[in-house]
Formats: structure tokens, C-alpha cells, sequence
């Protein structure tokens, strides 16, 4: 019966997205037939919503920012599936003797950056790291207290004085951190 | 008025039509046995429906189910080897090396009839084949296994790596970043409501997502199968189906207009138990049910309650396939209506609405009373609320557990190599998937009956639903989850971001504690992540009133608290 989930990745598409992304066939075709099942309209992209019935995303206390980030170069609020797999690559484990362009360590901090960057300037003021903060911490902690670890954490992560935090230095504070395998997944052959 | 009058007109029109039909098509077949004449494609349609009808009224198998059944085990074990050959061919052409394996040595033992259907991770390529290729490999059928899985609205917290001491740090997102992608790339919520994945193909174009042109062989046995399904098989079915609703309907009017009375009850009761076996019977042929009862000295007798899970209204069909139950469930519209509607005229059946309150407490009551009176039927419920694929079983709804009454948990288990029984009602309408079930090969189903039991003293409706649900669970070898079935169709609430937000906040907002010895505070944060099962806390509850009033606190409430106040609840 003529549904939708039926039209397949041709082989070219499949070849084309292993050269852009790095995963296998097989990794593509299994990413795709959730993809299909996580699109309910049946429209071949997905939007906001179909993502945030996960429940276990939804019950993330960073679900919205996640899916909001997934979708920051989204046109029309809605990604299709190289976008997604291009989203997705960036989780990709790095393996040594191969390249890789989009799950470098600088692409999975810039994912992580933008998590915090809520206006999109490229920089995070304080009231962005409030604004993270609350959504993961909700009512538990008292706003005077959260003003102050924003406040500290600027203050730690800030070299040119101007109470905001870019990307250079956002890098710079996280460099003893091991981004490589904390921003990683395993994704299944 | 004019409307009653033409709406009546019409329904007498069709009853009309339909029961002459039938008729008709009884005389056409007894004749038939008499003077076998004149054969044409309806002639034909009409002797094997009513052969089989009549084999479903008297409970008569000729065997023919079975040796269907065993063929398609051959025909799939066929083209299991075929496509399987076909995808490793295509790898090795891709890359174009010039060595090509020995294609006759590939390992076939995996689809050996015995274990078809179940995954295998193997995979056909020759022993001594470059086996770290991972191109090559047959794709896994393995789950990722998530750290700390305990799948539940209750997910396991995440837990911040930091130095003791130190409170919030720009890296403390990472883990929940990779906990919300790792989510979005396979859940084990999502996939539940999707078709579940086959071992290999079955020959039926709608499950090949990727159809290609893979041997002449292969495509000659699947249009074959194609003619067979839609040709021979369906008309047959189709013709067995109206026969066993026309029953229903004829003897469902009939009794429904008996008046209830000291003198009727046992009529009653013996004449629907007889119609529910026949009509279930000649349904369960129209998709070739070919069920295996295990243990069937357990089944529900009066006063019992089963409880069985639940993938799709065919679920009914196959468990009245040798026992008559007294159902309850939630009203549908369209067809799967009117087959309700006939089946309460004869029977005291439960027919609810799922959202209203009122009917719910209602719905317990009536099933209080109901399992009180010794003459009434077992009671079915599934308990889920909802169809899930039949790989996992989902939270059971307490309502059925607080009835005193023994309890006969139930396994359904089906092969989906057969035909897949999963009702995407989203995706499908009733008489949609009926077609789809009617246009496969067959349903081939396991059910096993398990001894009755009841609840003990100490324990709380839901710690006993939960105990049925894991019997039925490990029975059928389906995988045990906490979430809601009712989540599909819609999203969960913010308040149960609650748990991970306390826990986030406990380990952010607690620098005061830093006078503490280091190994206190590390034993405090290993205390935490061994949290206690909270399933009871999160039964799921759609109406706003509902939702304790501690989850809509300002001030972070104490957990041990919080416990408590659940379980009373």
C-alpha cells in the first residue's frame, strides 16, 4: 500500500551522505527508517514536535533547548533527513585514522555552545546562562544563589572583560575536558 | 422525521440484502455438495468460504492451516538466503575488488525454519571473510544498551562528573546533551508503535522498505504469493468475514430483543457462548489464525479476570478462540462499533469511554459487581489501554487490580514474519488494517495461559499490576517498560522533568556542603543514582486535577516525603 515510508534512499543518496557525514550504509538506512518512524505527518521532514514526543527527550529539563538547536538552521522549522544526518554526525565518535570534518572536536563544542547561546549573537551573557540554568535546575534553587554561579562561572570563563563569554574562550575554558568522548555516541552497525 | 424514516428504510434494505445473500449462498453450497457442477471463480469463493464457515461452526480443522503454515516457513527460509546473498554481492560490487567470496559457502543455518523470525545477529558471510569489515556485516540486531537503563518516566538521572566542591561548570550540559541525542536516535518508547523488525523479508511488498529487483526466482515467488494473497485467499476472507458478522448480527438482534428473566438468563448465556465460539472461530479463519495454546487448563473460568497484552483488536479473536469472555474496553466508532454494539446486545459487555473520569470509576464498579455474580463470564481486559507492537509490554493501568478477584495473567505472543498484527491506528482505520491482516499470509500467534493469582496483603494495586505485567512479560519473551502506553498520543507532562531537575539542583546548589569529607559526599552522590523504583509515582494522569498538588511546589520538597505521599495516593 502506497505509503510514504516506502520511497527509499536511492544508492546515490546513500553514497552521497556516507561521503558527507562518515556513517555506513547500513548506519544511514537504519538512521533512516527512524527518521520515517519518527515522522508522523509522513511528509518526509521533520518539525519541533514529532522530535519533542520522545518522551524520553521531553522529559530531558533540556529537551526544548536540544531540539531548538537542532533546528537553528532549519528552514521553515522543519529539517529534512541530510540535515538531520548532518546534525547527528557531529556525535559521531572520532576514530583516528579517518577524516573527520563534521564530528571534530571544534563542531561538538559548537553544538554545545550553541546550547547556551539563546539570542544567536555568539557570545553568552549572563542572563543566557541564568536562562540555561533555570531550565535545569527548575525551582530547586533559589534565584539569589543561581545569580551568583552565573556570575562566578562568567567571571572564571571571561579574559576580555566583557562580562560575556565567546566561543574562543568558551573553548579555552573546556580544554582539559575530554569534549571527545562526553559528546559522543554510539551509534549501532 | 423523513430522515429516521429513510435511514430506517435503508438499513432494513441492507439487512435485507445481506441476509439473503447468505442465504442464498448456503443453498448454493449444499446444492453444490450434491451436484458439483459449474465451476467459476464464484463458485469456488463461495464453497471454500462456507467449507470453512461450516468447519468453524463445528470447531473441525482439516489441516490445511498447518501445512500452509509450514510451506511459508520454507518459501520465507527461500528468500531469506536469496536477499541475503543478493546484499553482500552489492557491498563487494560497490567496492569493486576483484576478489569475489565463494557465494556457495555462505552459511545458511540462520534461517533454518526452527528460529525464523528471531533476531540473530549473525551473518551469512563465509568463516573466513574479513569479519572487522563493518560494511559487510549483516546489520545488527542488537539494542544499545544505555547506561543505568531502567526505562521508566522515572529515566535514571543523570549525574554530574565534578570535583567535590565545585559547583557549576560549563561542561555540566554535556551529559544531558548526550542523553537527549542518544534519545532522539533510538528510543525505547518510539519504536514500540512502529512495525517490528523482521529477522528478513517475507515476501510481502510492504515490508521491504527498500524493494529492488534482487533474482527472476525471487520475483516469480513473490508475484505467485501476490496472486495467491489477492486472488484466492482474500475473496475467501472476505466472503467469511460478512458470513461471521451476519451471524453476529442476525442472532445479536435476536437476542438483544429477549427480555432478561429468571427463565432466559442460562438460554441467554448458552446460546452466546456458542455464538462467540462460532463467530470467533470463522473470524479467526478469515485470517488464518493458526494459534498455539500453551497451558489452556489455565484459562479464566467465571469469576476470574484475564489479563492479557494487547498489539491489535485481533487479540479478542484469537483468545476466543477457545474460551467465551465478557469484554471490557473502550467504545470505537466504525466498523469495530457496530461489532461491539451486537456483542453487547447479547452479553453484559463493558463498553467505556477512555478520557472521562466518571466512566472509569463507573467501569470499576461494574466490574466489582460483575465478577460477583458466578454466572457471568470471565472478564478480558487489557489492561495497557493501547496496542504496542508486541515486542514490549507497557504500564498497566491499576483499575483492573483493585478488583477482588483472581487474576489470569495471559501471553500473546505473535510471528510477525506472517503478517504483522500491530494496529497503527494513527496511520490506519479499522477497515484498513483489516485488510492488511486479511492481505497477508497469515497470523500465527503463541498464547500462553498462566496460573491464576491474586494479590497479597501487602501490596499495593500497582506494586500488583506491575507483578502481572513481568509474568506476562517474561512468559511471552517481550521487554518490560514502565512508560505509558496512553504517551503516544500525547506529549508528557513538564512536571516530570521534576526528578532530574531536584537531582541537577541537588548536586549545583549543594556547595555548602563542602566541609563534609570527601568520601561522605561521594557515598551520598552513589546513594542518589541508586534511587528507589518511583513508578509509582508517575502513573500517568491526563486531567490537570489530577496532578498532586506537592508537583506543583516553588520550594524543593524532600524525596523521602514525596515517596510517600505516592503510594498512599
Amino acid at each position: 500500500m502506497g505509503n510514504r515510508s516506502s520511497i527509499m534512499l536511492s544508492e546515490e543518496e546513500i553514497n552521497e551522505i556516507q561521503q558527507e557525514t562518515g556513517f555506513s550504509p547500513n548506519q544511514i538506512e537504519r538512521l533512516y527508517s527512524r527518521f520515517v518512524n519518527l515522522d508522523r505527518s509522513d511528509n518526509g521532514s521533520l518539525s519541533r514536535e514529532d522530535l519533542l514526543r520522545i518522551p524520553e527527550l521531553a522529559i530531558n529539563p533540556l529537551g526544548d533547548r536540544i531540539v531548538h538547536t537542532i533546528f537553528a538552521d532549519a528552514f521553515d522549522d522543519r529539517i529534512n533527513f541530510r540535515q538531520f544526518m548532518r546534525v547527528l554526525s557531529r556525535f559521531r565518535p572520532i576514530k583516528k585514522n579517518k577524516d573527520n570534518k563534521l564530528n571534530s572536536r571544534e563542531q561538538k563544542l559548537q553544538f554545545a555552545f550553541k546550547m547556551y547561546d539563546l539570542d544567536d549573537d555568539n557570545k553568552i551573557s549572563r542572563d543566557e546562562l541564568l536562562a540555561v540554568l533555570h531550565m535545569m535546575v527548575g525551582a530547586n534553587i533559589s534565584n539569589d544563589q543561581l545569580s551568583s554561579i552565573a556570575d562566578r562561572t562568567i567571571m572564571e570563563a571571561d579574559q576580555d572583560g566583557d562580562n560575556m563569554i565567546s566561543f574562543e574562550e568558551f573553548c579555552a575554558t573546556l580544554a582539559k575536558t575530554d569534549v571527545e568522548e562526553k559528546m559522543s555516541i554510539r551509534f549501532l552497525n | 422525521m423523513l430522515d429516521v424514516v429513510s435511514f430506517f428504510v435503508l438499513l432494513f434494505y441492507y439487512i435485507y440484502v445481506g441476509v439473503s445473500w447468505f442465504a442464498l449462498s448456503l443453498i448454493q453450497w449444499l446444492v453444490f455438495i450434491v451436484f458439483p457442477t459449474g465451476w467459476n471463480p464464484y463458485t469456488f469463493y463461495v464453497w471454500t468460504a462456507w467449507t470453512l464457515g461450516v468447519c468453524g461452526v463445528f470447531n473441525v480443522s482439516l489441516g490445511g492451516r498447518d501445512m500452509y503454515v509450514k510451506m511459508l516457513y520454507k518459501l520465507f527460509e527461500f528468500g531469506a538466503v536469496k536477499v541475503e546473498r543478493h546484499r553482500v554481492e552489492k557491498v563487494i560490487q560497490r567496492r569493486s575488488t576483484c576478489v569475489r567470496p565463494d557465494l556457495s559457502r555462505l552459511d545458511t543455518s540462520r534461517f533454518d525454519a526452527v528460529d525464523f523470525g528471531k533476531p540473530n545477529g549473525d551473518s551469512l558471510l563465509p568463516r573466513d571473510f574479513d569479519s572487522e569489515d563493518e560494511e559487510l556485516q549483516c546489520p545488527s540486531k542488537e539494542v544499545i544498551e544505555k547506561e543505568n537503563m531502567q526505562v521508566a518516566p522515572t529515566q535514571p538521572l543523570v549525574t554530574l562528573e565534578k570535583p567535590v566542591g565545585k559547583d557549576f561548570q560549563l561542561n555540566d550540559l554535556f551529559p544531558l546533551i548526550k542523553k537527549g541525542v542518544e534519545a532522539i536516535v533510538d528510543d525505547d518508547f518510539t519504536k514500540r508503535f512502529a512495525a517490528e523488525e523482521l529477522a528478513s523479508w517475507n515476501l510481502l511488498t510492504r515490508t521491504n522498505k527498500n524493494y529492488q529487483f534482487i533474482s527472476w526466482r525471487l520475483t516469480l515467488v513473490w508475484a505467485v504469493g501476490c496472486l495467491i494473497r489477492y486472488l484466492l485467499l482474500f475473496p475467501v476472507r472476505v466472503m467469511l468475514t460478512f458470513q461471521a458478522v451476519l451471524i453476529l448480527v442476525i442472532f445479536g438482534s435476536f437476542l438483544g430483543s429477549l427480555q432478561d428473566s429468571r427463565y432466559t438468563v442460562r438460554f441467554k448465556r448458552w446460546l452466546y457462548s456458542t455464538i462467540s465460539l462460532v463467530v470467533f472461530r470463522m473470524m479467526g479463519r478469515a485470517i488464518s489464525a493458526t494459534v498455539n495454546f500453551h497451558n489452556p487448563e489455565h484459562t479464566a473460568r467465571p469469576g476470574g479476570i484475564c489479563v492479557a497484552n494487547h498489539t491489535s483488536p485481533i487479540d479478542v479473536c484469537i483468545l476466543c478462540q477457545n474460551n467465551v469472555y465478557a469484554m471490557v474496553g473502550q467504545n470505537q466508532g466504525g466498523f469495530l462499533g457496530l461489532l461491539q454494539n451486537y456483542l453487547g446486545r447479547m452479553c453484559n459487555h463493558i463498553w467505556f469511554e477512555r478520557g472521562e473520569d466518571k466512566d472509569r470509576l463507573e467501569t470499576a464498579a461494574r466490574m466489582k459487581k460483575h465478577v460477583d455474580n458466578p454466572d457471568n463470564l470471565p472478564i478480558l481486559i487489557f489492561p495497557e489501554g493501547t496496542c504496542v507492537n508486541n515486542t514490549s509490554v507497557m504500564m498497566f493501568k491499576k483499575g483492573s487490580f483493585e478488583v477482588d478477584a483472581p487474576i489470569h495473567p495471559c501471553a500473546i505472543r505473535y510471528n510477525p514474519a506472517f503478517g504483522d498484527p500491530f494496529w497503527d491506528s494513527a496511520k490506519h482505520g479499522y477497515i484498513m488494517y483489516l485488510l492488511r491482516m486479511m492481505t497477508s499470509w497469515a497470523i500465527v500467534a503463541d498464547v500462553w495461559f498462566m496460573e491464576p493469582i491474586r494479590k497479597d496483603k501487602n501490596e499495593t494495586s500497582m506494586e500488583y499490576a506491575n507483578r502481572v505485567r513481568s509474568m506476562i512479560a517474561r512468559r511471552g519473551g517481550m521487554v518490560e517498560l514502565q512508560w505509558d502506553g496512553m504517551l503516544k498520543r500525547g506529549s508528557p507532562k513538564d512536571e516530570w522533568k521534576f526528578y532530574q531537575r531536584l537531582h541537577l539542583g541537588k548536586q549545583i546548589g549543594n556547595v555548602e556542603d563542602e566541609k563534609k569529607p570527601v568520601e561522605v559526599t561521594q557515598k551520598e552522590q552513589q546513594n542518589s543514582i541508586e534511587k528507589k523504583d518511583h513508578s509509582a509515582l508517575w502513573t500517568y494522569t491526563p486531567k490537570s486535577e489530577d496532578v498532586p498538588t506537592w508537583l506543583n511546589v516553588t520550594k524543593p520538597p524532600n524525596p523521602e516525603e514525596l515517596l510517600k505521599n505516592g503510594k498512599s495516593q
